[in-house]
């Protein structure tokens, strides 16, 4: 085969199918033109890539930590709203949970046949028949009772004001009673005063006449 | 394959959580390489490293974007190639672009039997001679290590024009580096 026919810049770049670089590496070892070929090519490669590498004059960095950390108090109110959130959510998820768990079930019965609802009619008409009166004599008596609760109820609520103004009446009452007597024992405790400073006012004279006399 | 692809998407995966350290493992796993092809494409240093940094700055701030973090290497090398065409665009608006003198001048010399210092020059005044589409396309698929289908990607061109670009590039550079007539870099221009 004429090496035209062969890419060697792909087989030098490693870019052929590995049916084609089989082929390529088959010829090669019976071909020194196509060697010498890839050589030069080869040597163009090999000298490309021997460019250096440079190292970049400083380091490029990106900074993550924060220059100051937040204050506590900042950090709880920017958390507030999302707390808030969070707590309204699963609120609203409790609720919308709750309603479609304590939904009744769907009504699946199955259809009756004519004849067997029939006798269920006429067994429930029996039973609603049988249970009515002493249904309707509880629904009485509880009405009766609530009746009474409610008549019964001012009654003795009027009961409960006057025996609180007749308390309040007493109290007053005893209060004037007291008040009279502490005047009248106040009054005689001033006249025993009053007579003990007579006599006593006439004994001083008394004593000074007599050593006057003298 | 010169990937790790596993590792870069596992920290691409991390990075996007917020964990700007496991955006700084991906910077300091790329920045050599980005700097080094920036370098080629702009051969200003301080240039090439505030076109790295623009291209890590872009990169963090569109990590989100990134559909599959798998192909973390691709997606860094497009935001680079668009950074430095953005450059280069502006750079002709303002006025025509500086020459690359020492490059080229001493580009003359030939690859066989050099130093490899003098290799490395001979190449990069070769290079310089490319058109800017050869010169991007050379190096990512012969330094960079990319398959055809990556650098369409990078460069949003169709792979069958990258392998055409490649390939005249690779004819031009060892038409430029190899012996003529027994006499290595004769073809290279001359002062």
């Amino acid at each position: 085969m004429d090496s035209h026919a062969f890419d060697w810049r792909g087989y030098g770049l490693g870019e052929l199918p590995p049916a084609e670089m089989a082929e390529c590496e088959r010829h090669l070892g019976s071909c020194a033109q196509c060697r010498t070929e890839l050589s030069r090519w080869q040597a163009t490669l090999s000298a490309v890539r021997s460019l250096p590498q440079v190292e970049p004059p400083r380091r490029i960095v990106f900074v993550s930590d924060p220059v100051l950390p937040e204050p506590w108090w900042r950090r709880m109110w920017k958390a507030g709203p999302q707390l808030g959130l969070a707590s309204a959510a699963m609120l609203s998820l409790a609720i919308v949970t709750h309603g479609f768990l304590a939904r009744p079930p769907a009504a699946t019965a199955p259809a009756l046949q004519p004849g067997i609802e029939a006798r269920i009619h006429a067994a429930a008409q029996l039973e609603v028949e049988r249970r009515l009166p002493a249904a309707v004599d509880a629904a009485w008596n509880a009405g009766f009772e609530q009746r009474l609760q409610a008549e019964l109820r001012p009654a003795v609520a009027q009961l409960e004001r006057q025996l609180t103004e007749r308390e309040k009446l007493d109290v007053a009452n005893y209060e004037k009673q007291s008040e009279t007597t502490r005047q009248a024992d106040l009054k005689a405790v001033r006249y025993a005063l009053e007579t003990y400073e007579r006599r006593l006012n006439f004994a001083t004279l008394t004593a000074s006449r007599r050593s006057g006399g003298d | 394959m010169i990937f790790r692809e596993a590792d870069d998407r596992d920290l691409v995966l991390r990075a996007r959580e917020g964990r700007v350290d496991a955006f700084n493992a991906l910077v300091t796993r790329w920045e050599k390489r980005i700097y080094n092809y920036l370098l080629r494409l702009s051969p200003d240093p301080d240039e090439a490293f505030d076109l790295a940094q623009e291209t890590f700055l872009k990169v963090f701030q569109n990590l989100g974007r990134l559909d599959d973090p798998a192909r973390f290497g691709p997606w860094l090398y497009r935001i680079a190639h668009n950074e430095a065409m953005s450059l280069l665009r502006r750079r002709r608006l303002e006025g025509p672009a500086p020459e690359n003198a020492p490059e080229q001048a001493t580009g003359q010399a030939a690859v066989f039997g050099m130093a490899s210092v003098e290799v490395s020059i001979a190449v990069r005044g070769a290079l310089a001679l490319l058109t800017e589409e050869q010169r991007e396309a050379v190096v990512l698929k012969v330094c960079e290590g990319f398959k055809f289908e990556e650098i369409a990607s990078i460069l949003d061109t169709p792979a069958s024009t990258i392998k055409s670009r490649v390939y005249t590039g690779l004819e031009a550079l060892r038409g430029l580096l190899a012996p003529v007539g027994g006499a290595p870099g004769a073809n290279l221009p001359v002062e």
